[in-house]
């Protein structure tokens, strides 16, 4: 691992890392892996569009930041706290269409190295993915299905 | 060995993650346990704002959801117990506050069932499932020793 890798990552995260908080050298975290597909959920508040932004690929934390609170049952010495949610598969995501806050559609897209190291959960199918920039993963991801399609 | 941490507080009393049941960027909907091994389902409704919904629950209706005999907003509505709140800095400063009813828009879709269980889920409703045997069979035990 480069020293200072960290520095790579968003300010939190990076802070996080900083501090030994967390760790990314882990086992079961891959730096180099192939490119795969991924689904995502995008949320938007009642009449707002869904063009993808970078904010919509950043982490809890990092949105968080300003104000200082913390998710409930949010464990901030866990990595995966501090990163992206994926899916390898749309099954896992049924459920979010119905729960609360109704103004969601699938997003899809490739991870690859270049973007960031990811955790994948065979049991779960979810993927931690901790971005080097949310920014540049805009671009390859698109909306592909409307909440009705899906639920 | 690691102390659990806390995540909530109702009325004094420390609850503790048990089971995450949806999970997306953060805990959405999971189950907490007090040391009085009384269970709660806690659902965020809104993930930016951190606001929550908290029911006191039975063993028998977490089963029931998971296996999709009850929908989920019944889980929640059917409680006796119901509160609500805005997640703060930690649980010190999280005050959660004792409803009546909830909003439908703070409920699962109405009449929506859990769906498809993953492996962890899945394990943890086997827990569960035994955990209810063993109870019925120390009231049996205890019926046995009355009469």
């Amino acid at each position: 691992m480069e020293q200072n890798y960290y520095d790579r990552f968003p300010d939190v995260l990076k802070q996080a890392l900083k501090n030994g908080l967390i760790s990314l050298e882990k086992e079961d975290i891959l730096w180099d892996y192939p490119s795969f597909r991924v689904f995502r959920i995008i949320k938007r508040k009642k009449g707002e569009d869904f063009v993808l932004n970078e904010k919509d690929f950043w982490s809890k934390p990092e949105l968080l930041a300003s104000t200082g609170r913390v998710p409930t049952a949010a464990d901030e010495c866990e990595a995966g706290y501090y990163s992206c949610s994926f899916f390898t598969e749309t099954e896992p995501l049924e459920i979010l269409f119905k729960l609360p806050k109704p103004q969601k559609k699938l997003a899809e897209g490739n991870l690859e190295s270049i973007y960031g190291p990811v955790r994948i959960n065979d049991g779960t199918k979810h993927v931690d993915c901790w971005l080097y920039n949310p920014k540049k993963l805009v671009g390859g991801f698109k909306i592909v299905e409307d909440e009705k399609s899906v639920s | 060995m690691k102390m659990k941490k806390a995540c909530l507080k109702i009325s004094g009393k420390y609850l503790f993650l048990e089971q995450v049941l949806v999970y997306f960027d953060l805990p959405l909907f999971f189950i907490c346990k007090d040391m009085a091994e009384n269970r709660f389902a806690v659902l965020c409704y809104d993930d930016e704002d951190l606001d929550y919904i908290v029911a006191e629950v039975s063993l028998k209706d977490i089963v029931k959801m998971l296996q999709n005999e009850i929908p989920m907003d019944v889980l929640f509505t059917s409680a006796r117990q119901k509160w609500q709140y805005q997640a703060g800095v930690d649980v010190e400063t999280t005050f959660v506050n004792p409803v009546r009813s909830f909003e439908n828009e703070q409920l699962p879709t109405k009449g929506s069932f859990f769906g498809v269980l993953n492996a962890e889920v899945s394990g943890y409703l086997q827990r569960l499932k035994a955990e209810n045997t063993v109870l019925l069979e120390r009231v049996g035990n205890k019926k046995l020793a009355v009469y």
